[in-house]
């Protein structure tokens, strides 16, 4: 799974460079979009935006690795559900027969809008993640009063998930070296991952204690107001941006009141 | 000076009949290097967690008496963030300390700072020289996840010292680690020692235990069994079997001679001693 990047890439770019709340301010807005809009073309309009700022970020290509790893499943399996089912549907049209089933025509668009959906949504926390380096990011949630605990939780997950990656790897490796089968037809791998969950999860919940402690002894409760290690300084370009977020988002509510 | 005083401490984890510490009593003076030694299950980490004050604030238990003050404050009337500013802890498993704040050791290590708001322009100086200090200097912009087990935990011990407590605690901090890491982590305490803190380290390295330590104490049971100079302790094979230790090589080769009545003066406890000793015997 190593080729699945699920945290920060160090690049020099100007995606990079962005202070991380224009970057904030952008999965806001797409966070808007996703809860209240049903444009199909809008959500489109959004992925290749994103898509764009990823290239723009140097980081294309391991974003579209890990969009179509994540996103792929999901597409397929709305399209599926909605194609085959129609379950919001109403007209009965069929886009084309196969034997005794049928694909409404209604059920696949739903189920193209649905994943296209999605894929906006990850897409932008995807960016996100992939260009912000994760310091950076706790300090300037920090100053617009996130609590610092929130900012520390969301930033080791972060980083726990790609501990976790590896960790399970090891496993499987050790696991495989002792006769595991790891290769084959999908539910005889499949099958072979079950024994995998208890070492991991187990290793997991032990490590959680002594994480606490360490937490705890180095101040994690403490009271005292906090302070950073870095200074995040928002430069012209990023309040425009945060601003230009800002517009965008009243203009699309504006749109929905009227029309 | 004392720093740590246990006035007949007993502690008491939920889900188990017996007491878990029962009436521990004793000081430890600024500046000592103390070895903790005793069975698995006799109550170390317990004894460790209560100078923490983990015991009482973050373990499931209870305090069935006593007290143990630590530099002047009652554990139990103190929050382990207080404690924090004169106690550090490392333990056993160098991966499990990283707190998973920083993608760099030098984040890592500036965590604490960042908790206990130390101003930004003190933390660059003491990040830098706690990072001499352990000699990782060099390795600051590293992930603290991709370095050696040793290098890790000194990654751990930079943390907690950057803190600047009086004393700091090792719960078997070698344990995961190769020859090599842990002659890196005690000659790096030796040296912290030198500087000042007091060290409370568990460990069953009896031959580190020898070369550093100014007394050993022996847990069994959750009682002290035994408190005295390594000497003493090291060189009584009997109470140390009694107590499911096992003695170090060189003091069973003393004894093995001393039965044939070879061996005239005090077992040994490291191999300069047993060197001096076969010399006599040759002679
Ligand atoms: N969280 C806990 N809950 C209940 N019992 C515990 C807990 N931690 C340790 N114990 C028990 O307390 C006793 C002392 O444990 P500990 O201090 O960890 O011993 P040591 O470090 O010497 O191996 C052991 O019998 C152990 O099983
Ligand atoms: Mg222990």
């Amino acid at each position: 799974m190593a080729f699945l990047k699920t945290n920060y890439i160090k690049k020099d770019s100007v995606i990079h460079s962005l202070n991380p709340l224009v970057k904030f301010s952008w999965v806001s807005l797409v966070v808007v979009l996703f809860l209240f809009s049903g444009s199909m073309t809008l959500f489109i309009v959004v992925n290749i935006i994103i898509l764009l700022l990823a290239f723009l970020g140097k980081v294309g290509r391991d974003f579209i690795k890990g969009l179509v790893f994540m996103i792929g499943p999901i597409f397929l399996f709305s399209l599926m559900i909605h194609g085959l089912f129609n379950p919001f549907g109403i007209s009965e049209e069929v886009l084309f027969s196969f034997y005794t089933i049928n694909i409404s025509l209604e059920g696949f668009y739903y189920g193209l809008f649905f994943g296209f959906k999605i894929s906006a949504l990850i897409s932008v926390f995807y960016l996100f993640i992939l260009t912000t380096y994760p310091g950076r990011m706790v300090t300037s949630l920090r100053t617009i009063g996130f609590p610092h605990k929130l900012g520390f939780l969301v930033n080791a997950t972060l980083q726990i998930v790609p501990l976790m990656l590896r960790e399970a790897e090891t496993i499987i490796d050790a696991q495989r070296a002792r006769g595991l089968e790891t290769k084959g037809s999908i539910t005889k791998r499949l099958g072979a991952y079950v024994p995998l969950l208890g070492p991991i999860v187990l290793g997991s919940v032990m490590k959680v204690y002594e994480r606490t402690i360490a937490l705890e002894v180095r101040g994690f409760s403490s009271t005292a107001d906090k302070t950073s290690l870095y200074v995040e300084n928002i430069t012209l370009t990023d309040k425009l941006l945060i601003a230009l977020s800002v517009v965008l988002l009243i203009i699309y509510v504006v749109f929905r009141v009227i029309g | 000076m004392t720093v740590i005083e246990f006035k007949d401490f007993k502690w008491h984890y939920f889900e188990r009949e017996e007491h878990d510490l029962q009436g521990v009593n004793l000081k430890i003076k600024k500046g000592e290097f103390v070895g903790l030694l005793g069975p698995s299950g006799s109550g170390k980490t317990a004894f460790c967690y209560s100078i923490m004050g983990v015991v009482p604030h973050l373990s499931q238990g209870r305090v069935k008496g006593g007290k143990v003050i630590i530099d002047g404050l009652d554990t139990q009337d103190s929050s382990i963030g207080e404690l924090s500013s004169r106690v550090g802890i490392i333990m056993q498993s160098p991966k499990s300390q990283l707190t998973g704040a920083g993608l760099t050791i030098e984040e890592e290590v500036a965590f604490g700072l960042e908790n206990t708001g130390v101003p930004r322009s003190e933390m660059g100086k003491r990040i830098k020289s706690v990072l001499k200090r352990v000699g990782l200097y060099e390795l600051r912009k590293r992930s603290p996840f991709e370095v050696s087990g040793g290098q890790m935990q000194k990654v751990g011990i930079a943390s907690v010292l950057v803190l600047e407590p009086k004393i700091l605690i090792l719960d078997e901090p070698t344990g995961y680690l190769d020859p090599g890491g842990t002659e890196a982590v005690f000659s790096l305490v030796k040296k912290l020692n030198n500087q000042g803190k007091t060290i409370i380290i568990v460990t069953h390295k009896l031959e580190y235990l020898a070369r550093y330590a100014d007394r050993i104490i022996l847990f069994n049971n959750g009682r002290v069994v035994r408190d005295g100079s390594p000497q003493e302790i090291l060189s009584d094979t009997k109470l140390l079997k009694r107590n499911k230790i096992d003695p170090l090589p060189v003091t069973l080769l003393g004894e093995a001679l001393k039965k044939k009545r070879k061996w005239k003066q005090e077992l040994p406890i490291t191999v300069k001693e047993a060197v001096e000793g076969l010399r006599k015997v040759v002679k």
